[in-house]
């Protein structure tokens, strides 16, 4: 029998679940690269030399036509020591049109985490982000292209999953699958509204954890680097200490308002005879790299207590929330193995 | 009235006028055609490379194109660090 494999392709993570054994293993790599610049770097043998050193410093890194691109964690590194930003594949949860080298990139940060396929009974299930309601694109290319990775890589039984979706499959296994859903990642928010694990809706906002930063650099004259770092190390958003900190728990306010706007705007638009009748308060299950910092689900619940068209019990953080997404998408993939 | 020589002369300075335009647009038409060429080329036949070509991409063509299409897709030589070893075990 093949491998059951759940691949979460993030704007800010890759992150891969299999189960080895008895426990599910995780393999997570920072969805971005740094490019090294020959001009400015190294040249024909120091070309070699400086693979060498790489190698030795093991870093992960890909040569495509002779050029050198560090990939993942390292790649921050690397940008930092070069006083240069990293260049990220993906934008606003799906691949970045603007970034040429982005499908290669992708391909490979994926074979580095779920290697190729074993046999041809391997079966993958991958997150794709819901189309976004306040943004001009969608996501067939997205979809389309990590399909066709996937196929490369020797993968035949390969199913796309709603990343929202994932998350309730992951969390409200007790609740029989109904709930919502969020995942507050890198470039997007996606939320799911289900019923016995079928999405009532579902939808995707342009916004997220590079909002807030893109923002807070704005507002007090930082770069994103810095924003992103400090949201990162420990922030209390109940109780900023310093000018960047207040800026990030405003953010962070105005992205939970946006967030709650649109559920209850793409509520009150969905005929209601597609709508539930729900006798019992719902659980709502927050996920991703933007949900951790500490009093996050305080606030969400302080804008979700102002009307919310669907009657609450508790909101709740997902045990792992880094690894919720990739949990759910494995629970459906092995309900399908077994199928 | 114009003189048999002033006809000529005039004749003469039209026709040189003429032909120094003529000559200074086919100048002008060759040599941006030659920039072009160079700025889009790093191949010895004169085409342009892949990433002068992408930025003519919109977001909506590619989303519309097919994977064959997509630029950075066509075989190139890669290699990998890790080759089949699996990274960023948690």
């Amino acid at each position: 029998m093949g491998r059951t494999l759940a691949l979460d392709v993030g704007t800010g993570t890759i992150v891969c679940a299999e189960k080895k054994v008895d426990n599910l293993e995780y393999y997570k790599v920072k969805d971005a690269f740094f490019k090294v610049n020959p001009s400015s770097f190294i040249t024909g043998s120091a070309l070699d030399f400086g693979e060498a050193m790489l190698k030795k410093a093991g870093a992960n890194f890909v040569k495509i036509d002779g050029v050198l691109y560090i990939l993942g964690d390292d790649a921050f590194k690397f940008a930092t020591m070069f006083h240069k930003e990293c260049l990220r594949p993906m934008a606003k949860g799906v691949l970045n049109p603007q970034e040429p080298e982005s499908v290669v990139m992708v391909k490979e940060l994926i074979r580095g985490v779920m290697g190729k396929a074993v046999d041809d009974t391997d079966l993958v299930y991958y997150c794709v982000p819901a189309d976004p309601i306040d943004a001009d694109f969608d996501i067939v290319y997205h979809s389309s292209t990590l399909k066709n990775i996937l196929n490369d890589l020797g993968y035949k039984r390969v199913f796309k999953m709603n990343e929202g979706l994932a998350v309730v499959y992951s969390e409200l296994e007790n609740e029989q699958y109904t709930g919502i859903g969020i995942s507050v990642g890198a470039g997007q928010s996606n939320i799911a509204y289900s019923f016995l694990g079928m999405p009532i809706f579902c939808f995707s906002i342009a916004r997220s954890g590079d909002y807030i930063d893109t923002q807070v650099a704005k507002a007090t004259n930082e770069t994103c680097n810095v924003a992103q770092h400090i949201k990162e190390s420990g922030i209390d958003l109940n109780a900023p200490k310093n000018k960047i900190e207040s800026a990030i728990s405003v953010y962070y306010d105005a992205l939970m308002e946006y967030i709650v706007d649109q559920f209850r705007r793409l509520y009150a638009s969905t005929d209601t005879k597609k709508l539930p009748n729900i006798l019992d308060p719902l659980k709502i299950v927050v996920s991703g790299g933007s949900s951790l910092p500490k009093g996050f689900i305080e606030k969400f619940e302080s804008h979700i207590r102002e009307e919310f068209p669907v009657p609450v019990s508790t909101v709740k953080l997902a045990d792992d929330p880094l690894f919720a997404v990739a949990r759910g998408l494995y629970n459906a993939a092995k309900v399908k193995s077994e199928a | 009235m114009f003189t048999l020589g002033e006809i000529v002369f005039l004749s003469a300075a039209v026709l040189l006028v003429g032909v120094s335009v003529s000559v200074c647009i086919a100048f002008l038409y060759f040599l941006m055609r030659i920039i072009d060429r160079r700025i889009g080329s790093n191949k010895e036949d004169g085409s342009k490379t892949d990433s002068v070509e992408k930025v003519k991409y919109s977001a909506k063509e590619i989303a519309e194109a097919k994977m064959d299409d997509v630029p950075f897709s066509t075989p190139m030589k890669v290699e990998t660090s890790f080759n089949d070893k699996r990274i960023g075990k948690v």
